[in-house]
């Protein structure tokens, strides 16, 4: 059995061997630096399912910040496997990651390309694990901070660069909200700590509105790293700019953490009638504006973006109905046909960019590519028999039990928007004439297998959804 | 502190405050920002934490605000200067930071806790260098920790992002 | 009879604030602190007008030649002269700068050295400011000198300040590390961060006349020559006054003064010098106990003064004996030498420490900072260090 922090001390680890292998040794490929994160990551995916329950740990104050229950746990797991499967998407998109740098070599700043995520990961397994606001605060600094790095990394490149510039300013704003909302919300509970704020919440006295005040104030900037309508203008140019598996990694991994932080963190305040009607009308804008702002998009990279903003709109109506279990089936689901869709698209665009063209007669020139995007797209957009229907009826399910009927018509209607965008990639690969160079496009042995267990993985969570539901239940 | 001092701070605070933004020139908004750091750490002063005061000008006025002018100094300084008031643009900011603010106030006007008078600071009995550490080593020591994380990261993340030749 | 002599200048002010018995607190606790100031002034504006003609003597003697020795008795009334020149000089400013901030940067230059040297213990009860984190208030203070030449570099409008004041602050900025972190052994073992109570862990002999001065021990030692070689790269001495380096550009940041704001940057340097000299005395060198038992009864400011003097002499020393470093070499040194030095010292202090401070702590301390420096040497290939240097912008 093992103590549930030495994960994300492993994962450090793991990083930092890397960065140190990277630094002292010249002579080898760069690239079993990815294959030994890969594998660094698989044994701490394993490892987590021999922890130790908490309760047989001590009382140390380092209880009061990190909570290793199986919600936290399940969000761990999630983390490692997209870092695990960003991993794989950086192999193939290696090859861009230097291009444009004068006097580069293929491997040139592969070893850091590798190692930063695993920090991002070491970040968002601490971000699941807490309960109290400043190791929130902290951890989703750590998130973010590698992120700048990540999205920057093609500095060559001036939309990357574009890019890391937003990214930095906008978030760097969110942050200032959230320092200022945990500030009134200490100023009103005396507490850091969610559950002692909790208790001080439920309790006489209270002063409301500064809580209150403070808690919307983190909303805006959990809503920021969620991108959730009003807060998403970074969304669209930030997703098109960042090397792609960046951007695979930002609407996966960013999106999971700041889901279960907005999770902890709403679970004291969501007593608070005012709060609640806040978060509809947050869902509502996002449900909309993110389905009807991607109807016209015809970069596939922007479409995912935009579909990522409409897919945090889902997530917030599984929030507002208190229903964990939906926000978690939901996120699985979501982190298997992102990342399905982005390797696919990182395969296509690397020869004609990220258009829509590019995707044109796909079918002929990757059987295989066009039925694992068939398979992403038919998720995203929710037909039955896939993990994403399941979670869609998942969220609609709470929706309604919580009788949020209102909320249930504007998600059912928006699904309906999400099929005509995301069928529009699918005719481009089976329908559209292919461009005149039809080259065979060649998918390496590692992306091959990681795409079939994706494939997989979304069919069999469509049918028997079992496994996540005990893994949240334990 | 006698509390002339504290509003002779608090107003130095929000004139140079307010000086940073209004100011075209950056590296005056960045002086006087050096200037609104020392104000609080005179706030700080005043409120016996000695150590934190200090802290404050050897990290921000000192560290902080030096890489900053350091990097203004490497920019095209007349650029700003020259650049034109964006109307739609101002008058947007303008009605988000006037709502905020008259947000905040009322939520301050409602709230019983900023009525109340706290009664005068008692003298601190112990080393309060010594109880930051305390708390930082002790309690703090997870999210302290994870700092450290966070600044390897920048570091590297700065030296990724600067290298001019990637190796 | 030694103890009222070494007491002399306390008695001498409680006299004086004795004389205002009647008055309210306000006036004494005001009177006290001009007190300080006004002695503080007076002795460093004396020391300093003393080293400015001393130390071109000393270089004189150096390079075989004589040195001022016109004005006055030797060449003592030079600093006289001197002022009086700079006093009645055309105060130019030039019509493109930053007219406010040009005025500010010697004030403000001035302002925090001679804010530094109000922590440092003079002598036994001798602080003009005890502060318990009199350490902190230090390099706090001493920060914002970096801010001031900025200010003198930015305001002046001239591209020779620019680079000046560019090349200053960029080697600060690296040096305020070792500066910093060398002190961290010290604060760890006296478990204080008042200089007074530093000098007090610094007390008592062994066998009488070897001091317990924290110099005396290996870690001590090595960062007592870290220290002193980053004081004076933050002073801007000799081998490392690439900012002023008059051949490259005129005069670094102070291109653009003249007459007496030239000359308060001048005293400012010097004042620098002295904080930083008395800090060393104060962290390393036992602050004002004598250096063996037998010697106690003479004053303690004596000893501080003498011990300044011995530093300031060294500074003078290593001015008149090196060459200019470059820029290039003075970076590499600092990241890639003196920081993990510094690193090395907090260790060998703990292992001292844990070793129980005596014979066999000296040793291991020793061993640790032997081992890293052997380490360091071999790593850092100091022969390529030297070979000519690669330009990257000039063809």
């Amino acid at each position: 059995m093992i103590s549930a922090p030495y994960l994300e001390v492993a994962v450090l680890v793991l990083g930092t061997v890397i960065l140190l292998i990277e630094s002292f040794f010249s002579k080898f490929d760069r690239r079993y630096l990815g294959y030994a994160a890969l594998v660094g990551l698989a044994l701490i995916f394993l490892a987590t399912f021999f922890i130790a329950p908490q309760s047989t740990m001590s009382s140390a104050p380092f209880w009061n910040f990190y909570s290793a229950d199986a919600t936290s746990l399940f969000f761990k797991r999630i983390a490692l496997a997209t870092t695990a499967g960003v991993i794989v998407m950086m192999f193939d998109f290696a090859a861009l990651v230097s291009s444009g740098v004068q006097g580069a070599t293929p491997q040139s700043g592969l070893g850091e390309f590798f190692a930063l995520p695993l920090f991002t990961c070491a970040g968002l397994m601490w971000m699941a694990s807490a309960i109290d606001f400043v190791l929130i605060f902290v951890s989703l600094e750590l998130v973010t901070i590698s992120f700048y790095v990540l999205v920057g990394f093609t500095r060559r490149n001036p939309a990357s660069l574009e890019a890391a510039v937003k990214y930095l300013v906008l978030s760097a704003v969110a942050t200032g909200f959230l320092v200022y909302g945990i500030t009134w919300i200490f100023g009103a509970t005396g507490e850091t700590n969610l559950q002692k704020i909790a208790t001080v919440l439920s309790g006489t006295g209270l002063e409301q509105n500064a809580a209150l005040f403070g808690g919307v104030l983190v909303i805006i900037a959990l809503g920021f790293k969620i991108a959730a309508v009003p807060f998403h203008i970074w969304v669209a140019d930030v997703y098109q700019g960042a090397p792609t598996p960046v951007t695979a990694y930002l609407s996966v991994g960013s999106k999971a953490a700041g889901f279960i932080v907005l999770l902890r963190v709403l679970d004291p305040f969501l007593i608070l009638p005012q709060m609640q009607t806040l978060l509809v009308a947050i869902a509502v804008l996002t449900l909309i504006y993110g389905n009807l702002a991607a109807l016209p998009q015809t970069n596939v990279k922007r479409l995912l973006a935009y579909s990522s903003i409409a897919h945090a709109g889902y997530l917030l109506v599984a929030v507002v109905s208190f229903s964990g279990r939906a926000v978690a089936f939901y996120l699985v689901a979501y982190l298997l046909m992102t990342l399905l869709s982005f390797a696919v698209l990182i395969l296509v665009s690397q020869p004609a960019g990220d258009q829509l063209e590019s995707f044109a007669g796909l079918s002929q020139r990757s059987p295989f590519l066009a039925f694992a995007m068939l398979v992403a797209m038919a998720s995203l957009a929710g037909v039955p028999f896939t993990a994403g229907f399941l979670g869609k009826f998942l969220v609609f399910d709470a929706a309604i039990a919580t009788h949020h009927f209102g909320l249930v018509v504007v998600a059912i209607v928006t699904v309906g928007a999400g099929f005509y965008y995301y069928f529009k990639v699918v005719r481009a690969i089976y329908w559209d004439a292919p461009p005149a160079s039809t080259d065979k496009i060649i998918v390496s042995p590692l992306t091959r297998v990681a795409l079939i267990a994706l494939i997989a993985g979304t069919f069999v969570l469509g049918v028997y959804p079992q496994p996540i539901f005990d893994a949240l239940a334990r | 502190m006698p509390s002339f001092l504290f509003w002779l701070f608090a107003g130095v605070m929000l004139i140079f405050g307010a000086l940073v933004i209004i100011n075209r020139n950056p590296i005056a908004s960045a002086l006087s920002l050096v200037v609104c750091f020392l104000g609080l750490a005179a706030l700080f002063m005043s409120l016996d934490a000695f150590f934190i005061g200090i802290i404050q000008v050897l990290v921000y006025a000192g560290a902080v605000m030096v890489l900053f002018l350091f990097i203004i100094m490497l920019l095209d300084l007349r650029a700003e200067e020259r650049r034109t008031m964006n109307w739609v643009a101002f008058t947007g900011g303008f009605v988000v930071a006037v709502s905020l603010l008259v947000q905040i106030l009322a939520v301050i006007s409602r709230t019983q806790m900023a009525k109340q008078t706290f009664p005068p600071l008692a003298s601190p009995q112990t080393d309060d260098v010594r109880n930051v550490g305390l708390l930082l080593f002790g309690h703090y020591n997870l999210p302290f920790q994870v700092i450290g994380v966070l600044i390897l990261v920048a570091t590297v993340g700065v030296i990724v992002l600067s290298k001019r030749q990637l190796r | 009879m030694s103890q009222s002599l070494d007491q002399i200048f306390v008695s001498a002010k409680q006299w004086i604030l004795s004389l205002l018995s009647g008055t309210p607190d306000w006036v004494t606790t005001i009177v006290s602190i001009l007190i300080n100031i006004s002695a503080l002034l007076g002795v460093f504006l004396t020391i300093f007008a003393l080293i400015s003609v001393l130390e071109r003597k000393i270089l004189g003697r150096m390079q075989n030649r004589y040195g001022p020795n016109r004005v006055g008795p030797f060449g003592l009334f030079q600093p006289v002269a001197d002022g009086i020149k700079m006093l009645i000089k055309e105060d130019v400013v030039p019509a493109r700068a930053d007219k406010v901030v040009h005025f500010l940067a010697p004030i403000l230059v001035a302002a925090t050295a001679i804010l530094t040297l109000g922590v440092i213990p003079y002598g036994r009860n001798m602080t003009p400011f005890a502060i318990d984190g009199g350490i902190l208030f230090f390099f706090a203070v001493g920060s914002t000198t970096e801010l001031a030449v900025f200010m003198a570099g930015w305001g002046s409008n001239n591209k020779f300040s620019m680079l000046g004041a560019m090349r200053a602050i960029a080697q600060m900025v690296s040096y305020e590390l070792p500066l910093i972190v060398t002190t961290l052994p010290v604060v760890m073992v006296a478990g204080a961060l008042s200089p007074d109570a530093i000098i007090a862990a610094q007390d008592g002999y062994s066998f009488g006349i070897v001091p317990h001065w924290f110099v005396t021990t290996p870690w001590g030692a090595a960062a007592f020559i870290l220290f002193f070689v980053s004081g004076l790269v933050e002073s801007n001495r000799t081998p490392f006054d690439v900012p002023e380096g008059e051949s490259e550009i005129v005069a670094g940041h102070m291109t653009e003064y003249s007459g007496f704001k030239y000359a308060t940057f001048f005293l400012a340097e010097y004042f620098g010098m002295f904080a930083i000299s008395g800090l060393a005395v104060t962290l390393f060198l036992g602050g004002w106990h004598a250096p063996i038992a037998v010697l106690q009864f003479i004053p303690s400011y004596i000893w501080f003064f003498l011990k300044l003097s011995a530093l300031l002499f060294v500074y003078i020393w290593i001015r008149g004996t090196l060459p200019r470093t470059r820029v290039d070499q003075i970076m590499n040194f600092a990241w890639k030498f003196m920081l993990p030095m510094a690193f090395t010292c907090i260790i060998a202090a703990a292992v001292w420490h844990y070793q129980g401070r005596g014979l066999a702590g000296w040793l291991w301390s020793l061993a640790v900072i032997t081992i890293v420096y052997l380490t360091l040497s071999l790593l850092l290939e100091t022969k390529k260090k030297f070979a000519p240097r690669t330009y990257r912008f000039v063809e």
